[in-house]
């Protein structure tokens, strides 16, 4: 299942990974970073993915703990974001059916 | 054709901005260390005086543009040079040719760093500088600190440049010279060719989206380009603005900010 990949990309920190579980022509949005302090994320486009967390996973501070796999289509975890955590879920709202990509993923809180 | 003045002109984006202009006909002037048309340390009260002195003799009649680019990373310069060079040596060099400017509505440059939108800056030194810019106090304060924290303050004394060139914009702009800061992103220049290795970690972890899956230097004319228009007439609308050329950098990592 795509969830799992999306899954280990993000525990092992790896954006080339990470954008691979997505379409090329994809959507991520996170709106749990204004809760602190920051700006919400609003990510177009599997290399803009790449890009995006390359960022995040270097010089962002951010991580996940904990996941946990609801079903097919959402993760509850731990949002870690420089030290400040966020109990957050993941949600898959579409996935390409040719391809078992995401096309659309939310990070809401929790 | 013009005078266009500009520090740290004999190597990377200044020496790149500097052929631009000379190639479109200007006369240009580089103020550097060494190599330059004046010669002078930026990073000294006396060297900027100097090279003040100079600029009054010569061109009385006054200049067209002062592109203000002399700068060194953090990473290995002592933080004492980062706050006078890139700080002082840019905020004194403007005000000092604001007369000559004025001559010929001319326009200033400054050239920041698009590392101010990443939250690296020190926001105290920040405050320093814009709001109590004493130069002999700020440099006796940073003296001690590691050189391995520079980037720290390499990125404060960007910001606060950035943010002296908006606030001092309406006042030059109503006295008829421009004041507008560029904002590059990683460019291959003599001082990225010199990276410490987690130097490099991290400016990787700053993509420049225009150069996707290639090397994450952008080439100096890239931004060289930028400044040139920036300093031109032809940019007669800026006024007071950060502009940002760092190929989608800053737009990738912060797209909400609009405003």
């Amino acid at each position: 299942m795509i969830i799992d990949d999306y899954i280990k990309a993000l525990r092992s920190k790896d954006h080339r990974a990470l954008a691979e579980c997505f379409v090329e022509e994809c959507r991520l949005f996170d709106y749990c970073p204004s809760l602190v302090g920051r700006e919400n994320s609003f990510v177009y486009g599997r290399k803009a993915v790449d890009m995006f967390f390359h960022n995040q996973f270097v010089l962002g501070g951010y991580s996940i703990l904990d996941p946990h796999m609801v079903n097919s289509r959402t993760m509850n975890f731990y949002a870690n974001y420089r030290g400040t955590i966020i109990h957050a879920l993941a949600q898959i709202e579409n996935v390409d059916d040719a391809e078992g990509l995401i096309q659309e993923l939310v990070i809401r809180p929790a | 054709m013009g005078v266009y003045v500009i520090t740290g002109a004999t190597s990377g984006i200044g020496a790149k901005t500097a052929e631009i202009l000379a190639k479109r006909g200007h006369e240009v002037v580089n103020i550097d260390l060494k190599g330059g048309d004046i010669n002078a340390n930026l990073a000294t009260k006396e060297g900027r005086r100097y090279a003040l002195d100079e600029l009054h003799e010569r061109y009385p009649d006054g200049i067209d543009a002062m592109i203000c680019n002399a700068g060194v990373s953090g990473g290995r310069a002592p933080i004492p040079l980062i706050i006078s060079l890139n700080y002082f040596g840019a905020t004194t060099m403007a005000e000092g040719v604001f007369d000559l400017l004025r001559k010929r509505h001319g326009s200033c440059v400054v050239t920041s760093s698009n590392s101010i939108a990443q939250g690296s800056a020190r926001m105290d030194v920040v405050g320093m500088l814009n709001n109590n810019p004493d130069e002999a106090r700020i440099v006796n304060l940073v003296k001690d600190y590691d050189p391995k924290v520079g980037h720290t303050f390499y990125a404060a004394t960007k910001y606060s440049l950035a943010r002296w060139a908006r606030r001092m914009s309406a006042q030059w702009g109503a006295s008829g010279v421009r004041l507008n800061a560029v904002a590059p992103g990683n460019v291959r220049t003599a001082m990225t060719a010199n990276m410490l290795p987690e130097q490099r970690v991290a400016m990787e972890a700053l993509p420049v989206p225009t150069h996707y899956g290639e090397e994450p230097l952008m080439d100096p004319v890239e931004v060289a380009n930028v400044i040139a228009f920036v300093a031109s007439p032809e940019a007669s609308g800026l006024n007071g603005v950060v502009l940002f050329a760092d190929g989608g950098t800053d737009a990738l990592l912060h797209s909400e900010k609009v405003y």
